[in-house]
């Protein structure tokens, strides 16, 4: 990966690098002060639930909300909440990463959704798909859009307007949003208020600046206690975490704290299926005081594996498994 | 490559002072020593990778000279010294803390070097040449704190040299105290990296900027309007206009307290932002 070139450097510039070397400088990193978990929810109360989003969230009026959607152009046609609530909809579970999410800044989620899925809303609108159709863009109030391939309709994609019993809050995208299994939450529309049906590929908000357009979930594991760096008391101490592969379930998850060179399987506290995240936790009686590492494996059952602690691409989503150290004092 | 991604244009404090076109002649000098701050609410450490939810807010403490320094024709060495520069990246809400976490740096920023010759004894027209050195050294930072950490550190700079040669033309109006100095040049963007193993690209790009003033007494508005465009589309590299107001209050003999406001009209590739300054200037 290194070119000689860029790395070249004039004279001067080698009188730079010494003056850098010896200037004074200093950094600081404060990490905010986690308490230890003792468990982890399965769902994640809609408050604790990560919210990210491109711009300032849109703030649609749920009375006069309406979902249009258009094939090649045309419109075919609106639904209303009111005519959403009619259907017969599911509730079910689903998590949700952040295709930025990683280690310093873990984004994933678990919840509980009420919706339909979007087919039912086409079909219920007499809305066929030609064959010449390649992909669903999806339109947010926020001017935000992005698109899934057309057979991700039979994933499915659902248009939700309910989160863990109650109203979508504005924040996750009131009053209904888009969940696309299998994708980040790049592909998971909020503010919901156009969907197209296009015979030409469209290339999103995000997808546009570099991230990946495929968005497909990699195979990752997070340590969320104790933290990276954190300090706890000496003596037995449960590390806690998760694990996700979007479509495929997590198949196993160990852990091992001499770098790698042995490995224990970690104990599954809740294992979801396909897309839902698997709750891990692993019993650690340090033999001393110190730090320690703990290093961790995920297997998913499509025989995929995360085990690094670095994002392969940061672009892509994260596919390594966390290492935190934490001293036992 | 990572590294690279979060790491390009986050140097947004904009220099504490400014050559202008009218060159110095030999034992004429202007020195100032100013405080320079920068704010954006969307972080575009990624170039166009801007990361809504972090904010950048950036320091600066600057050493600004100018001296005339040929008693022949009109030449003036100017040099700018960011004594020290820091910026800080506030990470969005997160699943676990809800608050998230704060990396500062704090280092020497780019030293700037221009040398500026007079076209001209009597007209305010001449030719410059800059070089822009990083005194730092971006593979370093963050690295004490591990490979899933080092990346939450906002880098001071780009990191490399940067070559920059000026056409730099000034007017005063007969008979008013208003005046006009404007400069544009041609920014060469070397991949000189220094202390930094990157595979970043960069580009070319044109600077410019226009001050229009009027000297009334003891006080000096000005009215600035500055950037960059780039030459090429580019990931990385900076481009933006920022415009703002600016004033210089004489105290005494020459001594004068300078302000300046900033804010970026429009950006490219990277955040737009507030910024301002404050400090004391001599000159002769």
């Amino acid at each position: 990966m290194s070119d000689p070139t860029r790395r070249q450097i004039l004279y001067f510039g080698s009188a730079a690098a010494a003056a850098a070397a010896i200037l004074p400088g200093c950094e600081q990193l404060v990490l905010p002060t986690a308490p230890l978990l003792h468990h982890i929810e399965p769902i994640t109360p809609t408050a604790d639930f990560y919210v990210y989003q491109h711009s300032l969230p849109a703030m649609l009026d749920e009375q006069t909300w309406e979902l249009t959607f258009s094939d090649r152009g045309t419109d075919m046609g609106t639904v209303t909440l009111d005519d959403l609530d009619a259907m017969q909809s599911d509730t079910f579970e689903h998590t949700l990463e952040c295709i930025g999410s990683g280690p310093r800044v873990i984004r994933i989620n678990n919840a509980e959704w009420t919706g339909v899925p979007l087919s039912d809303v086409l079909d219920a609108l007499g809305i066929t798909v030609d064959p010449s159709i390649v992909e669903i863009v999806m339109h947010g109030g926020d001017n935000y859009a992005t698109s899934v391939p057309i057979s991700d309709l039979d994933a499915p994609i659902r248009l939700v307007w309910r989160m863990n019993g109650d109203p979508l809050p504005p924040q996750h995208g009131a009053p209904a949003r888009l969940l696309v299994p299998g994708r980040y939450g790049t592909k998971n529309v909020k503010w919901v208020q156009r969907i197209e049906l296009t015979d030409t590929p469209f290339l999103g908000f995000w997808e546009q600046q570099g991230w990946s357009n495929a968005a497909t979930y990699q195979t990752s594991g997070y340590v969320l206690s104790p933290g990276q760096l954190a300090t706890v008391d000496f003596g037995p101490v449960t590390f806690l975490g998760v694990a996700y592969a979007g479509l495929s379930p997590i198949a196993r998850v160990q852990a091992s704290l001499d770098d790698g060179a042995t490995w224990q399987d970690a104990h599954f506290d809740y294992q979801g299926g396909p897309n839902v995240w698997s709750i891990w936790s692993f019993d650690f009686d340090p033999p001393h005081r110190g730090t320690y590492t703990l290093r961790l494996r995920v297997t998913a059952e499509d025989g995929t594996v995360a085990s690094k602690p670095d994002a392969t691409h940061p672009l892509n989503g994260y596919d390594g498994a966390m290492q935190v150290q934490v001293e036992f004092v | 490559m990572r590294r690279a991604l979060l790491a390009l244009g986050v140097l947004l404090v904009a220099p504490a002072a400014w050559a202008g076109a009218w060159t110095r002649d030999a034992g004429s000098y202007y020195f100032k020593v100013g405080f320079d701050v920068y704010g954006a609410g969307n972080f575009a450490a990624a170039g166009r990778i801007a990361a809504v939810g972090q904010s950048y807010f950036a320091r600066q403490l600057n050493l600004y000279g100018e001296v005339g320094v040929l008693p022949q024709w009109p030449v003036q060495v100017s040099v700018s010294l960011p004594a020290m520069t820091s910026g800080t990246l506030y990470q969005g809400k997160i699943h676990i803390p809800a608050s998230g976490p704060r990396a500062t740096v704090v280092r020497p920023g780019d030293l700037q070097v221009q040398v500026q010759a007079a076209l001209s004894k009597k007209a305010p027209i001449a030719l410059a040449v800059q070089a822009k050195v990083p005194l730092y050294q971006n593979g370093k930072i963050g690295l004490d704190y591990g490979t899933s950490y080092k990346d939450l550190f906002p880098l001071p700079g780009d990191g490399q040299v940067d070559l920059t040669g000026w056409f730099l033309a000034g007017a005063s109006l007969k008979g008013a105290p208003l005046w006009n100095d404007f400069g544009v040049g041609y920014r060469h963007r070397t991949e000189w990296f220094i202390g930094w193993d990157t595979n970043a690209t960069v580009v070319d790009g044109i600077p410019f900027y226009d001050t229009f003033g009027a000297s009334l007494g003891k006080w000096t508005p000005m009215l600035r309007v500055d950037g960059i465009v780039n030459l090429k589309k580019d990931v990385y590299t900076r481009e933006n206009v920022a415009l703002g107001p600016a004033v210089m209050f004489d105290v005494h003999d020459g001594v004068a307290l300078e302000a300046r406001l900033s804010g970026d009209l429009w950006a490219h590739d990277a955040s737009r932002g507030l910024g301002g300054g404050i400090g004391i200037s001599v000159r002769r």
